[in-house]
């Protein structure tokens, strides 16, 4: 379980969060929603701990992440999967060297055995035959499975995902989206997504929290999202036509 | 101030990638990669330079100091001097500087603004020092061996010229390439040489480390590690030679 106290942080004296308060179950799809700005990207950084809250506290379990020392902070990281927005594949290596970088720094296992776990991540995301690859001679859906499999490589209790289906087309987009809630559930991961997408928020939805301008707007499930009356949110929501219809 | 504020962080980002590697064993034969791209990749660019070079100062050399007073073998003798004092280490290392600073500040640059450092980072890998230390050490250890290559290929070309355009006798080229040989100043040159590696890779993976943004700055980065990685091998070279030679 991820828990964050109070968390607000600025840049050059603008607000980018303010006081944010969450927490985040494990085997649950989490998602954080809003607009583009509303400082989504800037807390899930602060989780992950690219980047250093002004103000409060965040806790994985029993852990709290901003006190430990940068060297603590970089090994806690191994417990987490980052599932970047543009996928952040290492373009020099192919994407079984890809999978097997976190194995070769932080694992004694065999040559074989690591092959066996990058067989096993790609299987996962449904992809075969892509391990001599490089990431230029993938698609973008391809790119992010890949992500993805690189992301649960060690079996991290923690998975972030930016934006994973950002530009992808809306069955790809689908995929992605099941895959993640698929391995979340599997592996009873806590798995926190940052989107602006409202298909994935009505498919994989299972705990949302909606930032407007940097602050807590709203938070909830899928089902309740429909009949919220929080006016900032349903001007979100049903910004679209067929959302409307669909009320 | 902001001169002093980047030499702060170049020397915090020197602390971060000369800090212990997770793994010494995935260092160790990136080194040896990094070798391969940017060093033994060179080889070719250094060849060529450094023959004509070799051609060309022999030629100034007799065309200049031509005089019966000055035996010939002066000018191959002062041809090998140019070349071991200043040619191969320090112009080799400026041209360097542009190939090779320029392609580790925008490599570094664009893993940055491609989030590829950011991943790096959320695996728990120390980034700068798995990305900058493998390139320093890597250079650090095949410049030296290109400078030694580069005044031998320069004093070949030094030779071929004067023999095919009869400019001296072969055997007065071989003389006064032998004639007062001091190790010391390959010594010195030598020096010189892993100084201006460790300065023109440091600089440029720092400055592709810090880029900021998108392809624009990348590029941006790329210019101002190689102008800065320039400047401070001349300033070194001052100061190596002072402390050596002075």
């Amino acid at each position: 379980m991820i828990r964050v106290e109070n968390i607000s942080k600025s840049f050059e004296g603008k607000a980018a969060l303010s006081g944010i308060t969450s927490s985040f179950e494990p085997a649950r799809t989490n998602l954080i929603i809003g607009r583009s700005g509303s400082g989504k990207t800037v807390l899930m950084k602060c989780m992950i701990g690219m980047v250093e809250p002004d103000t409060g506290d965040i806790w994985y379990n029993e852990n709290q992440f901003s006190l430990l020392v940068p060297e603590k902070q970089r090994a806690f990281r191994q417990q987490m999967g980052v599932v970047f927005q543009g996928g952040a594949l290492f373009d020099s290596l192919t994407v079984e060297q890809n999978l097997k970088l976190p194995m070769d720094f932080f694992t004694d296992w065999k040559k074989d055995r690591k092959t066996e776990r990058v067989n096993f991540c790609l299987e996962k995301v449904d992809l075969r035959g892509v391990n001599r690859l490089f990431p230029a001679e993938l698609s973008g859906g391809m790119k992010k499975r890949v992500a993805i499999a690189r992301a649960i490589v060690l079996n991290p209790k923690y998975l972030f995902c930016d934006e994973p289906n950002s530009g992808l087309d809306p069955q790809t987009a689908i995929m992605i989206d099941n895959l993640i809630r698929e391995i979340t559930v599997e592996f009873g991961i806590t798995t926190v997504i940052n989107t602006h997408d409202m298909n994935s928020v009505m498919e994989i939805g299972d705990h949302i929290l909606f930032l407007s301008e940097g602050t807590k707007c709203w938070e909830g499930s899928r089902d309740e999202i429909l009949t919220s009356d929080n006016k900032v949110l349903n001007d979100f929501v049903f910004a679209s036509e067929l959302m409307k219809k669909i009320k | 101030m902001r001169l002093i504020l980047n030499l702060g962080r170049y020397l915090m980002f020197l602390r971060k990638v000369f800090s212990r590697p997770e793994r010494f064993s995935l260092y160790f034969k990136q080194v040896f990669r990094e070798i391969d791209k940017l060093g033994v990749s060179s080889l070719g660019i250094v060849a060529i330079i450094s023959f004509f070079i070799g051609m060309v100062v022999i030629i100034h050399l007799t065309a200049n100091l031509g005089n019966p007073l000055i035996p010939d073998y002066y000018n191959s003798y002062t041809t090998r001097d140019v070349l071991v004092l200043e040619f191969s280490s320090t112009v080799l290392c400026l041209i360097l500087a542009g190939k090779v600073g320029s392609n580790i500040s925008s490599e570094i640059g664009t893993m940055r603004v491609t989030e590829q450092i950011d991943a790096l980072e959320t695996m728990g890998i120390n980034s700068a020092a798995y990305l900058a230390q493998p390139k320093i050490i890597g250079m650090m250890i095949i410049t030296p061996v290109l400078v030694l290559l580069s005044i031998f290929i320069g004093l070949i070309g030094g030779w071929f010229i004067s023999v095919t355009a009869n400019l001296m006798t072969g055997a007065d080229y071989i003389h006064g390439i032998r004639y007062e040989f001091d190790t010391y100043k390959v010594f010195y040159t030598l020096v010189k040489s892993v100084v201006f590696a460790f300065l023109m890779t440091s600089i440029s993976a720092y400055h592709g480390y810090t880029t900021r943004g998108g392809a624009l700055e990348v590029g941006r980065s790329s210019t101002l590690a190689v102008v800065y990685s320039m400047i401070m091998i001349l300033i070194a070279n001052y100061l190596v030679t002072q402390l050596m030679l002075g």
